[in-house]
């Protein structure tokens, strides 16, 4: 399979102490990429160093085969990013929210209508489109930070964990809508500290810990890692035994 | 592509109930309050009725040849020229209930000013001036023609002073009008996404800049109208006074933009920019007349409100002003300064992280 991303020796320091350390991984296109790790494990810093938000001290984030620091005017439009905050404006409507963060990706007029109303659509919330984000349930304000990033057809896809304080039946939908997603063709990457949702929807995974990955693989080749028999552990069983059970105060 | 950023970011701003209440309710009221509590003082500025000016001359003064030319401009204009060639010259003023004094030495001259004499003073300084330029331009014949603007110079009440004053204040506030969108910014990490973008730091300050620019623009147009209509507010020139106000608002939303980038925090951005609003305003005839005020006239040159305040003030009084050109200057190149400093603190943080 074709890879979409490559983290080349990607390093990140903070106070001379290595939050990402010589990372090396590799999302193949097509797939969904689970990214596992204790509070401090250098999740966010990575995603951070991928999305051109944090720049690395060391190392490389290539994307679509071209290094993506060096070339981000053109491969910015690639890649959609939800970030764990709720990125949106209270004070503005939900179309006006989808409006504003698809419009920076250089899409105007008439086309920048039918994009609004279909991210709308696909996070079902048409009908509360011209609703105050304030107003809106945790839930929506979810599936909104969603509909802001996809808006632009992007190849990738990355989701900081998307599911954080909201009721089962918006993170079913937004599962589902992350499967619907990259079956249509998006490439996605995938953080959360739900196991399930991780085991349920990642067709490969990496656990990372201290800067470092420690493990990757399928589910049951990471279940191997700890035992013979898979049926017997869960994955939160299989990270708890190659992260630690103790507590990170990060 | 900034476009539709720069709209919504407009609107977010421009539905905050704060901005109308700062920028257009604010104005309004503090001014009507002031223009009812110093009417009276404001009274007392008026053109100057005639008066006497003592004057001694040095024999060999080189002043004493033009000294029959100026006591007759004088008498055109309502100032007599008295001789006192002895005695303390403070207390010739005070026994002789003198408007002022002039005393010719050699190459020089000195004028003396009485502190509850301010127009008097304030003419007979205008008229020397206007007399010696006018001579040493060749152009005799204009003096009494110069020296007539000395009798609307200082005429300005309380409703076009605090009138036009405080929407020169309000207008230095700008920063608060995009203190949400800011917060809200930084509170849900919205700059993070712009990041990803692929917005220059540049696209992302003008997306900034020019809503805030507007929508104080507005809040501002709107109170000045309103007191225009309302209290009788003069504005004089007022395509000379929308550019200066104009190029005013964005100076200052440039510079307490620039404040936020360095810091990087809301609330230390509105304390910094609110106590330099402040002291400008304080120097700068916000609070007390720049007429009246105490400060030496180099301190008072410093403060950008100081220019545009006299500026608008004179504008309307006068129907020109010396000041509009360093106003508009020093607004030029504080905006450019402030831009430049963003743009710079900008990039650093966004390359440094």
């Amino acid at each position: 399979m074709e890879t979409i991303l490559k983290t080349v020796d990607l390093t990140k320091k903070y106070d001379n102490r290595a939050v990402v350390d010589n990372l090396n991984i590799e999302i193949k296109k097509g797939e969904i990429f689970g990214l596992l790790g204790p509070n401090g494990a250098g999740k966010s810093t990575t995603m951070n160093m991928i999305c051109n938000i944090v720049k690395p001290d060391f190392g490389t984030v290539e994307f679509m085969e071209k290094d993506f620091r060096k070339n981000r005017k053109e491969l910015s439009k690639h890649l959609g990013y939800i970030p764990q905050n709720l990125a949106i404006h209270g004070n503005l409507k939900a179309w006006e929210n989808v409006e504003l963060f698809t419009s920076l990706y250089g899409i105007k007029g008439g086309e920048l209508k039918k994009r609004i109303d279909e991210a709308l659509e696909y996070v079902g919330l048409s009908e509360r489109r011209d609703d105050y984000a304030k107003n809106f349930s945790g839930g929506m304000k979810r599936r909104l930070n969603i509909a802001c990033a996809i808006g632009h057809h992007p190849d990738l896809l990355i989701f900081d964990e998307p599911t954080v304080g909201i009721d089962p039946q918006s993170r079913n939908f937004i599962l589902d809508k992350i499967k619907e997603s990259n079956k249509n063709g998006a490439t996605v990457i995938y953080t959360s500290h739900y196991m399930e949702e991780v085991e349920a929807i990642c067709s490969r995974i990496a656990i990372m810990d201290n800067g470092k990955v420690i493990a990757s693989g399928t589910s049951e080749e990471l279940k191997k890692l700890v035992v013979d028999d898979t049926e017997s552990i869960t994955l939160e069983e299989v990270f708890l035994t190659l992260t630690g059970k103790n507590l990170r105060d990060m | 592509m900034i476009r539709y950023l720069i709209k919504n970011n407009f609107k977010i701003m421009f539905r905050s109930a704060v901005n109308i209440l700062l920028f257009v309710l604010c104005p309004i009221v503090v001014s009507a309050v002031l223009i009812s509590a110093f009417s009276s003082l404001m009274e007392s500025y008026e053109p100057a009725e005639e008066f006497q000016v003592g004057y001694r001359i040095d024999k060999d003064s080189s002043y004493g040849e033009y000294m029959n030319m100026l006591k007759n401009v004088g008498d055109e204009n309502g100032v007599t020229f008295v001789e006192y060639d002895k005695g303390d010259i403070e207390e010739l003023i005070h026994q002789h209930e003198l408007g002022g004094f002039v005393e010719f030495k050699g190459d020089s001259y000195k004028v003396y000013e009485i502190n509850d004499r301010k127009v008097e003073g304030a003419t007979l300084e205008y008229m020397m001036s206007a007399f010696f330029n006018s001579y040493l331009s060749g152009d005799i014949k204009d003096i009494s023609l110069n020296i007539e603007k000395s009798e609307y110079a200082p005429a300005i009440n309380s409703t076009d002073y605090y009138g036009i004053i405080y929407i020169v204040y309000f207008g230095w506030c700008a920063i608060v009008c995009a203190a949400g969108l800011f917060s809200n910014e930084k509170k849900n990490r919205i700059g993070e996404r712009l990041q990803v973008s692929n917005l220059s730091v540049f696209q992302i300050y003008l997306a900034r800049l020019i809503p805030i620019v507007t929508v104080v623009a507005i809040g501002i147009c709107i109170a000045a109208v309103v007191s225009a209509f309302m209290m009788g507010v003069h504005w004089g020139n007022i395509a000379i006074s929308v550019v200066v106000i104009l190029l005013m608002i964005i100076a200052a939303t440039a510079s307490e933009m620039m404040i936020y980038e360095v810091t990087g925090s809301m609330v230390a951005t509105i304390i910094i920019s609110f106590g330099m609003v402040w002291i400008l305003g304080f120097i700068g005839g916000s609070f007390e007349t720049y007429m009246f005020s105490p400060y030496p006239e180099s301190l008072k040159q410093l403060s950008p409100v100081y220019h545009g305040n006299r500026a608008l003030t004179e504008l309307s009084s006068m129907g020109e002003s010396d000041y509009v050109l360093s106003s508009i200057i020093y607004s030029t190149v504080l905006i450019f300064v402030s831009s430049f400093i963003s743009l710079i603190a900008g990039k650093l943080r966004r390359n440094g992280r």
